[in-house]
């Protein structure tokens, strides 16, 4: 051993910190891009509201409907993306290179990014909500809301799942845009064959995954829903949004710490 | 036959020390059982050819390339299993211009850097940057490869760590701040004891601070000393020699370099001098000088690819 | 005081501070109980590993040329140094000459006709 006094490595909360700022620094041109997205949105609604209530009768309201909350599962790519970019694992000298171990230097990162992704949510809800008041108030229609827990919570957990999903991918692999792109159309066409060629097992098989908490559409949109038998109302199944996002954010924050893991040293 | 170079140092602490490390890049093998002895305290000077392994080297003491068979430590400290805390105590100047963030601006990269070192001195930091010149609010991205390399060298010295590793430090610059370079290296060396090493193909500039040499050729050591040493093993003999001379085969493998002019030859040979001198005059050579050598043509002799006849 | 090192020079480099500091006591630069460079100012002026600095003062300090004033510095000794380190620089100069000499195969006898020559010309 040597006699020489040797220099400590980082808390990890300090690095954690550190991560948030560098992180929310990097995205934020994305989130510059999002706000003049929503500022865009809102004025185009009240404007578009203002004429139609000129001659509309009912006057238009807003009513909550499940399927606003669709979009969101981009804000978890998008932001997985922002972590990584430019820092393919062949270009991640600089953050392997720091005093930290690498699979929890790894995640430390993608947990600041996911903080960040949080932030974009909440930013969509109340884009959602204020564009909503928004008709409302102009168009002096009626304001439904029907907004569950799980309703309330349910971007949240679909854009963590996507931000987990496509974190694995950032993570540890060279191309991600290649991945990102070819594990939905496959997936798609996976689920189309057996309707295509009239397998009916294959469609009955299909058709239950789909169903089920380990439906890959859970990722992208947790909120499953049918029709009720009266055709007026939707009934949310919760219980299967609320399972499908704990397997689907387990399967995610497993494969980030294996990426992470795996991702430790430089290819060159 | 005369003494072969010497590739092991003196025992003592070492700073780092790796035995037979091995790395192949699929079919290249980069590293091939070397043996790199780098003292506490010492300056020591890795050279060789494009190709030869000394980024890799740098790169497995880092833990940033993981070794295929053999050992490597710092301080004391396995490569394998002490990475973070070996990185903790270790400034590092890569050859590669891409280290950091290109979106961050240089003061903005400096505070990131400054987090995960706690023995961070922000003044001396400040002063670097000063005298480097740097831009802070330049962004990354943006800087010329000498701008980023002056960057990288404020970043490596800023938490005086106990080792310097440092890949073409002064590449890319142009000779004032290559110049300035090297009275920033003198005094840091005076204010903490460091120790440094240094791969570039700067020779020329950098001999005064060196006080060890490694000559690396595929991946292994052909030569490893003390620069007292090699100043006193290697010498340039000019000698008169009659025609037909034939050369000295007892000097085979002493002898790294030979210029021939007509009835006078050249050659740098390591070993004793007095036995040489004996042996060439004894094989009928008149020898009119013997020089010590430049660490340059050190380096071209100790590298030189031909294993040259006397 | 001006100090420079060339690594060009044969001679170590710790041997040509030596020198140069010898040079300067000789010349006139340097007198009795002046103080040297630090070690750090003189490394950083000949960007010089700081050991060679040491090493070279240490060097003098064993020669009795220099002595260490421990937390203020190193110093000039004082007087009979002068005459000892013009021997000491001669030296140096003819074995340097005579090297040279013995390059261009030139004997010593011929060298010290050539210096007798060139002497009285640049004195005549």
């Amino acid at each position: 051993m040597t006699t020489i006094t040797l220099h400590d490595t980082p808390e990890w909360t300090a690095v954690l910190r550190q991560q948030l700022r560098a992180v929310g620094g990097s995205m934020r041109t994305a989130a510059l891009i999002l706000l003049g997205l929503a500022v865009v949105c809102w004025v185009a609604t009240g404007l578009a509201t203002v004429q139609e209530t000129a001659w509309a009768v009912p006057p238009p309201g807003f009513a909550f409907d499940p399927a606003m909350t669709f979009p969101v599962f981009l804000l978890g790519m998008f932001a997985a993306a922002s972590v990584w970019q430019r820092e393919e694992p062949s270009r991640r000298g600089y953050h392997l290179g720091m005093p930290m171990s690498a699979a929890p230097h790894t995640a430390i990162r993608a947990l600041a990014g996911w903080a960040w992704c949080m932030v974009a949510v909440a930013g969509y809800w109340i884009t959602l909500w204020t564009v909503g008041g928004t008709i409302v108030l102009i168009g002096k229609g009626s304001f439904q809301a029907n907004l569950t827990t799980w309703l309330f919570l349910e971007p949240f957990a679909a854009a963590t799942m996507t931000y987990l999903l496509a974190s694995i991918v950032m993570i540890a692999t060279e191309h991600p845009g290649a991945w990102i792109v070819s594990v939905p159309v496959g997936l798609t066409i996976l689920f189309q064959l057996p309707a295509m060629y009239h397998a009916r097992a294959a469609v009955e098989l299909s058709r239950r995954i789909l169903d089920s908490p380990f439906s890959p559409v859970v990722p992208i949109w947790a909120v499953y829903r049918t029709v009720s038998a009266d055709n007026r109302q939707w009934v949310i199944h919760w219980d299967r949004g609320v399972a499908g996002t704990a397997i689907w954010t387990t399967i995610g924050l497993i494969g980030v710490w294996l990426a992470a893991h795996r991702q430790s040293h430089t290819t060159k | 036959m005369m003494n072969p170079l010497p590739t092991r140092l003196a025992d003592g602490p070492m700073a780092v020390a790796t035995h037979g490390l091995t790395k192949r890049f699929g079919r290249l093998t980069a590293l091939d059982a070397l043996d790199l002895q780098v003292p506490e305290g010492a300056v020591y000077l890795l050279i060789g050819p494009n190709g030869a392994g000394k980024s890799t080297t740098l790169r497995v003491l880092l833990d940033l390339v993981r070794a295929d068979a053999g050992s490597a430590s710092v301080f004391g400290l396995d490569v394998g299993t002490d990475g973070p805390r070996i990185r903790a105590n270790v400034g590092y100047v890569p050859e590669h211009h891409d280290w950091g963030y290109a979106w961050m601006r240089a003061g903005q990269l400096l505070r990131h850097h400054a987090e995960y070192f706690p023995a961070w001195d922000e003044a001396y930091a400040l002063r670097l940057a000063a005298l480097f010149e740097v831009d802070l609010a330049r962004k990354v991205g943006e800087l010329s490869k000498g701008q980023s390399r002056r960057v990288h060298l404020v970043m490596a010295l800023a938490h005086r760590p106990p080792l310097l590793l440092l890949d073409e430090p002064i590449d890319g610059l142009d000779p004032i701040m290559r110049d300035e370079t090297l009275g920033v290296l003198a005094d840091h060396l005076s204010d903490s004891p460091t120790t440094v090493l240094i791969s570039t193909h700067h020779v020329d500039e950098i001999d005064s601070l060196v006080d060890h040499v490694g000559a690396m050729r595929a991946g292994e050591l052909r030569a490893q000393l003390s620069l007292a040493d090699l100043h006193a093993g290697l010498r340039r003999y000019r000698a008169g020699v009659p025609d037909g001379w034939r050369g000295v085969p007892t000097l085979n493998g002493a002898v790294l370099r030979r210029t021939e002019g007509p009835r006078e030859v050249q050659w740098t040979v390591w070993g004793r001098e007095p036995e040489i001198t004996d042996q060439l005059t004894r094989a009928g050579a008149t020898v009119r000088d013997v020089a010590p050598v430049t660490l340059h043509e050190a380096t071209l002799a100790l590298l030189n690819p031909k294993a040259d006849q006397v | 005081m001006l100090i420079t090192v060339d690594p060009a020079d044969p001679r170590p480099i710790y041997v040509q501070i030596m020198d140069e500091v010898r040079r300067a006591l000789v010349v006139g630069t340097l007198a009795a109980d002046d103080a040297l460079p630090s070690v750090r100012q003189l490394a950083v002026d000949l960007r010089v590993n700081p050991n060679t600095v040491a090493q070279a003062y240490r060097e003098l300090e064993r020669d009795g040329v220099v002595h260490v004033k421990r937390g203020q510095g190193t110093f000039v000794n004082d007087v009979g140094v002068n005459g000892r380190q013009k021997r000491t620089l001669a030296r140096e100069v003819a074995a340097r000459a005579l090297r040279d000499a013995h390059r261009n195969g030139l004997g010593a006898d011929e060298l010290i006709r050539a210096i007798q020559t060139a002497a009285n010309k640049s004195n005549g």
